[in-house]
């Protein structure tokens, strides 16, 4: 079987791997996206502080949408890489991993989102928890399945669903306290 | 025993797959605006057809040259058979779909010109046609994961 | 929109509806009996192959004639053949979603 860790493998720079180069893709594309979300919320906070989105607040807004979308589809590559890996590489179980499926699900859960708040089928204060709470915990199931955790598919959902519950009343307490002091 | 142009074509079909689904994602969030850009729309269900025709082919090769003679066997002895009698069968198929259905959005999109933003009946059902579109693809995506886990 | 743009568009969606519904009868009936499925091995060297060619020959003949036959067209049509390409869809991958797991619990 071919093994894609070998120098030779990948033609790009001396002694880097394939896989360490989908794991700085991936990293930067989880970056983007989770800083992107991140200051999306900050930016949605300030510009809602007199109530409405101004010509250059929905400008800076649009920007990092934009940004969240690049790192959005550079995790999703470079993630569907590492599945690759593993398959060409004897790693098959992996990807029945429970943990791999519930980072999946969130991943879909946040395309299904940015559809619904494109089509206005979803307000602000469901729709922004979900971005903001799906990216952390794509985020953080990245983290679990590097160390070797081991968590049930339907766990995870559960604490998913408990967070975004939580993140969205705490997202418009802050949001009603910033509009407040306005 | 996989040959360089066997994983080539896997990787391709892989990579192309996303591809794919991503921009016939593109495709379905751009129709979901009341005024599309249709020059987005043209790029990016170009880039849809296209990766979806190269995915299906280098699929294929893979499919008929490697996956029947040494992975299916292997699947349906192992723990795991209704991950080819079912997901397989039905990914090879439903898969067999799509570049039939992006080539009809594509001429949607490329000879609709400014139809697409001025009539909203033209506009919602080519919105709800790449949404089907790319929820397929997304469905064909995650059973080839599900098949792939299962060679052991 | 002119003429001939729409009957171009609705040929290629109605050629897209025909090629979706043939592969599902296809793939049902050479499943179901087994000299049809011999057979397209036989002629393509595999029978995903064969569906595949026999597909897009259907697309093209559906396409052609109903671009050449048909008179006007308007683009109330577009909307409807699209709609109708969404269902076919839909329902063509249930059908064969759901006939495969008919076969793999029957056998």
């Amino acid at each position: 079987m071919l093994s894609l860790k070998t120098r030779d493998a990948l033609p790009i720079s001396n002694g880097m791997d394939i896989y360490l180069f989908l794991v700085i893709i991936h990293l930067i594309g989880t970056a983007l996206g989770v800083g992107g979300a991140t200051f999306i919320e900050i930016f949605l906070i300030k510009a809602l502080r007199d109530g409405h989105v101004d010509p250059i607040e929905s400008d800076f807004l649009k920007t990092t949408f934009t940004v969240v979308r690049v790192g959005l589809v550079l995790a999703l590559l470079s993630g569907f890489g590492f599945l690759l890996y593993y398959q060409l590489n004897g790693q098959a179980f992996k990807l029945y991993n429970p943990l791999l499926w519930a980072k999946l699900t969130i991943v879909i859960i946040i395309a299904a989102n940015a559809l619904l708040l494109q089509a206005h089928k979803i307000s602000l204060y469901w729709g922004s928890a979900f971005s903001f709470v799906s990216w952390y915990g794509a985020l953080i199931i990245g983290v679990f399945l590097t160390n070797a955790k081991s968590y049930s598919y339907f766990e995870v959902m559960l604490y998913y669903v408990i967070a975004v519950i939580a993140g969205s009343i705490i997202l418009d307490l802050i949001r009603k306290s910033f509009s407040a002091k306005a | 025993m996989i040959t360089p142009l066997l994983t080539f074509s896997l990787i391709l079909h892989v990579i192309l797959g996303i591809v794919g689904v991503a921009a016939s994602y593109a495709v379905w969030l751009e129709l979901l605006k009341k005024s599309p850009s249709l020059s987005f729309l043209k790029k990016s269900s170009l880039i849809s057809f296209f990766s979806y025709l190269l995915s299906w082919l280098s699929g294929g090769y893979y499919y008929v040259v490697y996956y029947g003679d040494i992975q299916k066997p292997k699947i349906i002895a192992g723990a795991y058979p209704w991950a080819h009698k079912i997901f397989t069968e039905a990914k090879e198929h439903i898969f067999l779909f799509l570049p039939f259905a992006v080539l009809a959005l594509l001429i949607v999109i490329w000879k609709g010109n400014q139809d697409l933003s001025q009539n909203e009946g033209l506009r919602k059902g080519a919105a709800f046609l790449a949404g089907v579109i790319t929820v397929l693809g997304l469905l064909i995506a995650l059973a080839g994961i599900i098949i792939s886990g299962a060679v052991r | 929109m002119e003429i001939s743009k729409t009957k171009l568009i609705n040929a290629c969606i109605v050629g897209a509806i025909s090629a979706v519904i043939f592969i599902v009868a296809l793939t049902i009936m050479a499943d179901l009996y087994a000299p049809l499925k011999k057979l397209l091995k036989d002629a393509h060297h595999h029978h995903w192959v064969g569906k595949g060619i026999w597909a897009t020959i259907l697309f093209v003949i559906v396409a052609s004639g109903y671009y050449f036959i048909k008179k006007t067209d308007t683009s109330e049509s577009t909307t409807r053949f699209m709609g109708a390409l969404t269902g076919t869809l839909i329902f063509g991958a249930l059908t064969l979603f759901l006939f495969f797991v008919y076969e793999f619990f029957k056998h």
